[in-house]
């Protein structure tokens, strides 16, 4: 039994003959919120790719070490993607919503994994997930209005509620705010800070604000290595490495 | 200080000049449309009647109606795009959502695109060797929209492939990362939003087929039958070779009845054509984005 929710151990990654990550050995707790902060190509969007293997999509790619989600390790050759997909979510920096109506984008998950789930379970989930990310006062009347007509931050939003129904114990976000307007961005922020009362999240910010405002342990990596790891407060006010004082002072990155 | 200046005013003229040129130049192209409709029309509908759609060529077809010919056109379409539809489309999604991309794929559209280039009358010649004869179809209703199909199959491959190409791949990945499979991302996001664009391609296959003469030419058509065909075994009339017919091969036909003829064909397909454009319309105000 692991401590940790999400267990990386001596973990590295190839794009070809490139080494994105290099030998991560780190655990993160549950019903926390992780940052993972450090300049771009540093790796930690594919590290964030690598928790539900959608990186498999570039067919070049290799890994060694293990990667265990509540004690389940994700790379096992029994390991079926769909199922993997569907416990561990992601949110994407471009909100992307299906071409379909609120209701239907809420529902999709569900539906594609179970077969004729009955019609009354479909408005108590519907109802769930909305009012988990406080969207069902806003849209309970334009439910059936199309997802892309909706602001950004809805849509954003509306991406976070669409993985809920599926009971997931991981969620990643890929730069989830980076879309959006501050009023939004302080929408999202504030949710995160709730959800993780269920969840356990991962998220990948160029803003250090942000991973400041709502992070519990902060994640530097640089050139595709972890330097630092730790609570937040201190990563920020008193890193260990000169390295992470550097970026987080603005000096590079 | 923002008034224009003389190097300005130059180019303004200039692009009003250009943009009245080119308008020009695209104002006539409505032209041989309007033309050619008005033209079938005036020498055409003193022939056109009920009964011209109604009934028998009679006297050697130098008169009566033409309705042994309409009756094979719509047999021949329908059949035909009952043939191609089902394999174009299922080709189309395999090539464009399932086929990786290596030497035998790229084959496999190469092909289509030469298949694509082959003039109708080939398509004939190999009709009528591979079903008529190999197949042993006889000229034959089922012949002809085999070949019709053949000739189709390319054309509606490729439209097929772009408007499901034209779906943004970011839904797809959407789909699969709450772990869909292919399968149901086709199913609920694929072709629910490419629906329109395969329903285009499918008019022009239609209008295609109806049009066609060289094709069905020796696999299924006869230049008079005196009876409606009862099965898809026996040959049929149809439009586009009755009009060749009547014009060209046999004397002492009314003036006005190839023309009417004509008209009678093109209507078909304009018919055909708006009721594509209402379906379409329908799918587009279901889209959702």
């Amino acid at each position: 039994m692991s401590q940790y929710a999400v267990d990386v151990q001596n973990f590295s990654f190839w794009y070809g003959q490139f080494q994105a990550i290099k030998d991560l050995n780190f655990g993160i707790n549950a019903n926390e919120i992780s940052a993972l902060i450090g300049p771009s190509g540093c790796g930690k969007s594919t590290l964030l790719k690598c928790f539900n293997r959608i990186t498999e999509r570039n067919p070049q790619v290799s890994h060694k070490g293990t990667i265990k989600v509540f004690d389940q390790d994700i790379y096992d050759a029994q390991v079926a993607l769909p199922e993997l997909r569907k416990k561990v979510g992601m949110v994407f920096q471009k909100p992307n919503p299906l071409p379909l109506t609120v209701k239907e984008n809420v529902l999709f998950g569900v539906n594609v994994h179970e077969d004729h789930l009955p019609k009354f379970e479909h408005d108590e989930i519907l109802f769930r997930a909305l009012s988990k990310v406080r969207l069902w006062e806003k849209l309970k009347d334009r439910l059936d209005d199309p997802a892309l007509g909706l602001s950004l931050e809805l849509q954003q939003r509306l991406c976070i509620a669409r993985l809920l129904p599926l009971k997931p114990s991981l969620i990643l976000m890929d730069e989830p705010c980076s879309a959006l307007d501050p009023a939004g961005i302080e929408a999202v922020e504030n949710l995160l800070k709730e959800l993780k009362k269920e969840y356990t999240i991962i998220i990948v910010t160029h803003s250090m604000a942000q991973a400041k405002r709502v992070s519990d342990k902060t994640l530097f990596m640089y050139m595709g290595e972890l330097v630092e790891m730790g609570e937040t407060q201190k990563v920020f006010n008193n890193p260990d490495q000169e390295k992470t004082r550097f970026y987080i002072e603005g000096r590079f990155g | 200080m923002f008034s224009a200046s003389e190097h300005l005013i130059e180019r303004q003229k200039k692009e009003l000049r250009y943009k009245r040129l080119l308008g020009l130049i695209s104002l006539p192209l409505f032209f041989p449309t309007i033309l050619i409709m008005v033209w079938l029309w005036m020498k055409g509908s003193p022939a056109l009647s009920w009964d011209f759609i109604t009934m028998d060529p009679i006297h050697g077809m130098k008169a009566g109606g033409i309705f042994p010919a309409i009756f094979g056109t719509f047999c021949l379409v329908f059949l035909s795009i009952l043939i191609t539809c089902p394999l174009a489309v299922t080709a189309a999604i395999y090539l464009s959502e399932y086929a990786p991309h290596n030497i035998w794929t790229r084959i496999i559209r190469l092909a289509i695109l030469n298949l694509a280039g082959v003039p109708s009358i080939v398509h004939a010649l190999f009709g009528l060797g591979a079903f008529v004869l190999f197949f042993n179809m006889g000229t034959s209703i089922l012949a002809a929209s085999c070949t019709l199909a053949i000739m189709n199959l390319p054309v509606l491959i490729t439209s097929t492939l772009e408007s499901l190409k034209s779906v943004p791949q970011a839904y797809r990945e959407a789909s699969w990362n709450v772990g869909a499979s292919r399968l149901q991302t086709i199913q609920h996001i694929v072709l629910p939003n490419s629906l329109s664009g395969i329903l285009t391609g499918l008019i022009f296959s239609v209008a295609r087929s109806a049009g066609e003469t060289a094709a069905i030419l020796f696999t299924g058509v006869a230049f008079y039958l005196p009876f409606l065909p009862k099965s898809v075994f026996d040959q049929c009339m149809s439009l586009s070779m009755h009009l060749f017919t009547i014009s060209t091969q046999v004397v002492g036909v009314p003036e006005a009845y190839p023309y009417a003829t004509a008209l009678v064909l093109v209507g078909l397909i304009l018919g055909v054509n708006f009721v594509a454009v209402g379906i379409r319309f329908y799918f587009r105000t279901r889209k959702k984005w």
